[in-house]
């Protein structure tokens, strides 16, 4: 970011500092790739049913931790008769096909990174849009709540959580949902806090509007970008929360296929077939980077002094 | 002084809304607890029995002030699993678990301060460059998934260090040491991009002052520049953030534990919620929240002691 402002600033003419601006505004091969992926993962999750490949539970017992590339007799998802196939990414510990499990896997990671957000992006934008704009009572109120909230370290009131609800989908979307909540109520305070004392609120007040038609029309359109941009980079770290719950087996029960489950089960045969860890973690991998990158770089473009984590 | 009182009052705000929410996350608990405890497979009478050693057959604010009452004299009850005071058996772990914080800082501190004044000096070149790139791949990788990583290469292939097992720093310190290097290399690998990141951003700014110009000026060579120039009045919001990572940073451990089989807190906590022993959970819990609160506390009042335009200005929040 230093580098475009004393580029910016040292450029001899104007036609130059234009093209140091276009440079900055244009997203590049850093956002467009992260974004290919999330779109590809989006894809598959959404179509893993109608692929031809075997359902993510069904086994070959002759083929355990095969290599990437195996050939084995399976039956695909929807028919009953076993048919040669190749197992591109190889088989689980106990001979499941580790493609169809990825992208069946992919639909855990995905439902919750991208749903638990958006309970914190509703419910804490709210808050933190009444309290940095009534102030007063309210705000001291939704600060204090968000405080006690943020003192539990998070891992521990999420293990708390699923602990006593139980491990679902449901019950971890809404748990890591609630965790988010805080954090977005501060984001969405502090850009009301700003906004409320610019002119263009100070002109609807002067003009009469109502409180709701400020808020509705004049602040939350304001606070929704930088808002939308937190939650981006919130979504990486909830698919990585969601990980390590599923790592530690405290997340969606067995038989769904998760990535952390993945991760773990392979983690007997790490030595012998090392595939079988590795291929998940690099998923969950990219996708957090993809998440992080695509939220870099668009804070980058609505506060340039802050981009890069 | 008006300062502190007002920091005091917080605190103990927060620790009694912490204490109460710990509880009733066990009170408030759907369906029976005596049945969870013992099992699906526990006669009536089984259950009537674990129902009154754990005083569930009485009114909830009862409970709850007997619960507040044993607390004050660091009493966390008793284990259902194991029949060890809770309080006992975190005190016992407590020693593993500062040692790996303590080891995962220290690595990640060694790492971010070279690597942040190098890209600082070096800014916007290659290695500046590279080190970005090669800190937000790093960011992007889970603990679980980086402590594998490092168990298959240094444990599995090299066989440099050991993958798992705990020796006890009284059968000597390299032993003792040997066994922690993973785990904490498995989060310092991770939680130096941050610190990197910020001495570098700080480090930039500091580097276009005057006195640096002028010590430019003098001739003085680069390295007595940054170090013994430019560090110091750089690394400011680096040592707070390193304070209030400690308290990050007792959750991240949790994990690192239960792969690496140290016997730290973590682990405890982590057994607890698979033997369904809720009294060591509810104390685990209860003890890294309070424990989290106390250090921000800290690190706040020390940080405002350093800096006293933090004791007069902010005045809410």
């Amino acid at each position: 970011m230093v580098e475009t402002t004393i580029d910016g600033t040292l450029a001899v003419g104007e036609a130059e500092g234009l093209a140091v601006r276009r440079r900055r505004r244009r997203l590049g091969l850093g956002f467009w790739l992260p974004v290919t992926w999330i779109v590809l993962l989006m894809f598959g999750a959404l179509t893993a049913d109608f692929w031809p490949m075997p359902a993510p539970e069904t086994i070959d017992f002759l083929n355990r931790a095969a290599a990437p590339g195996t050939v084995g007799e399976i039956e695909l998802a929807g028919e009953s008769e076993l048919s040669e196939f190749r197992y591109l990414l190889g088989t689980d510990n106990i001979g499941r096909d580790i493609l169809s499990r990825l992208i069946h896997g992919a639909r855990v990671s995905l439902l919750i990174g991208l749903l638990s957000p958006l309970i914190g992006l509703l419910v804490g934008g709210a808050l933190g849009v009444l309290a940095g704009y009534y102030r007063g009572r309210i705000e001291g109120v939704v600060v204090a709540v968000m405080d006690i909230i943020l003192a539990f370290p998070a891992l521990a009131l999420l293990l708390a959580i699923t602990f006593y609800l139980g491990p679902s989908l449901l019950n971890l979307i809404l748990a890591l949902g609630f965790l988010s909540i805080p954090a977005s109520a501060r984001v969405a305070r502090a850009n009301t806090l700003s906004l409320a004392r610019r002119e263009f609120v100070l002109a609807a007040k002067a003009m009469g509007a109502s409180d709701l038609y400020i808020l509705v029309r004049e602040i939350v359109p304001n606070v929704l970008m930088p808002l939308l941009v937190f939650s981006m980079l919130l979504v990486a770290v909830l698919i990585v929360a969601e990980g390590t719950l599923s790592f530690l087996g405290l997340s969606v029960p067995p038989p769904t296929p998760s990535w952390g489950t993945m991760i773990e089960e392979g983690r007997e045969l790490l030595d012998e077939a090392p595939h079988i860890t590795m291929i998940p973690a690099a998923a969950m991998c990219l996708t957090v980077l993809s998440f992080n990158l695509i939220g870099d770089r668009l804070r980058g473009l609505i506060d340039p002094r802050e981009s890069r984590l | 002084m008006r300062y502190l009182g007002r920091k005091l009052l917080r605190l103990v705000l927060v620790v009694a809304a912490v204490t109460t929410l710990t509880f009733l996350l066990v009170a408030l608990l759907p369906g029976d607890i005596a049945y969870l405890v013992v099992g699906p497979t526990a006669t009536p009478a089984e259950v009537e029995a674990v129902r009154e050693q754990l005083g569930l057959d009485r009114p909830m604010l009862v409970r709850y002030a007997e619960w507040l009452a044993a607390l004050a004299q660091g009493d966390l009850g008793i284990s259902l699993r194991t029949s060890e005071p809770v309080g006992e058996a975190i005190l016992s772990r407590l020693p593993v678990t500062i040692e790996l914080m303590v080891l995962a800082q220290v690595i990640a501190v060694a790492l971010a301060v070279p690597l942040g004044v190098l890209c600082a000096y070096r800014q916007n070149r290659w290695i500046d460059r590279t080190v970005t790139l090669v800190g937000f791949a790093m960011i992007s990788v889970p603990p679980f998934v980086m402590a594998l990583v490092l168990i298959f290469t240094v444990s599995l292939r090299l066989d440099w260090l050991p993958a798992t097992g705990y020796v006890p720093l009284s059968e000597g310190l390299w032993d003792n040491l040997r066994t922690f290097l993973l785990p904490a290399l498995s989060i310092a690998l991770i939680e130096w991009v941050t610190l990197m990141r910020l001495l570098r951003n700080d480090m930039i700014v500091t580097l276009q002052e005057d006195f640096i110009a002028m010590a430019r000026a003098k001739g003085l060579p680069a390295w007595h520049i940054l170090l013994r120039h430019a560090l110091r009045p750089s690394s400011f919001s680096l040592i707070t953030i390193l304070g209030l990572q400690i308290g990050a940073l007792i959750g991240g451990t949790l994990i690192i534990e239960s792969i690496f089989a140290l016997p730290g807190i973590g682990r405890l906590l982590l057994t607890g919620i698979f033997s369904r022993d809720y009294v060591v959970v509810q104390g685990c819990i209860l003890f890294i929240a309070v424990a989290y609160v106390l250090i921000n506390f800290l690190v706040d009042l020390t940080y405002s002691f350093l800096d006293p335009r933090i004791r007069v200005g902010g005045g809410h929040g």
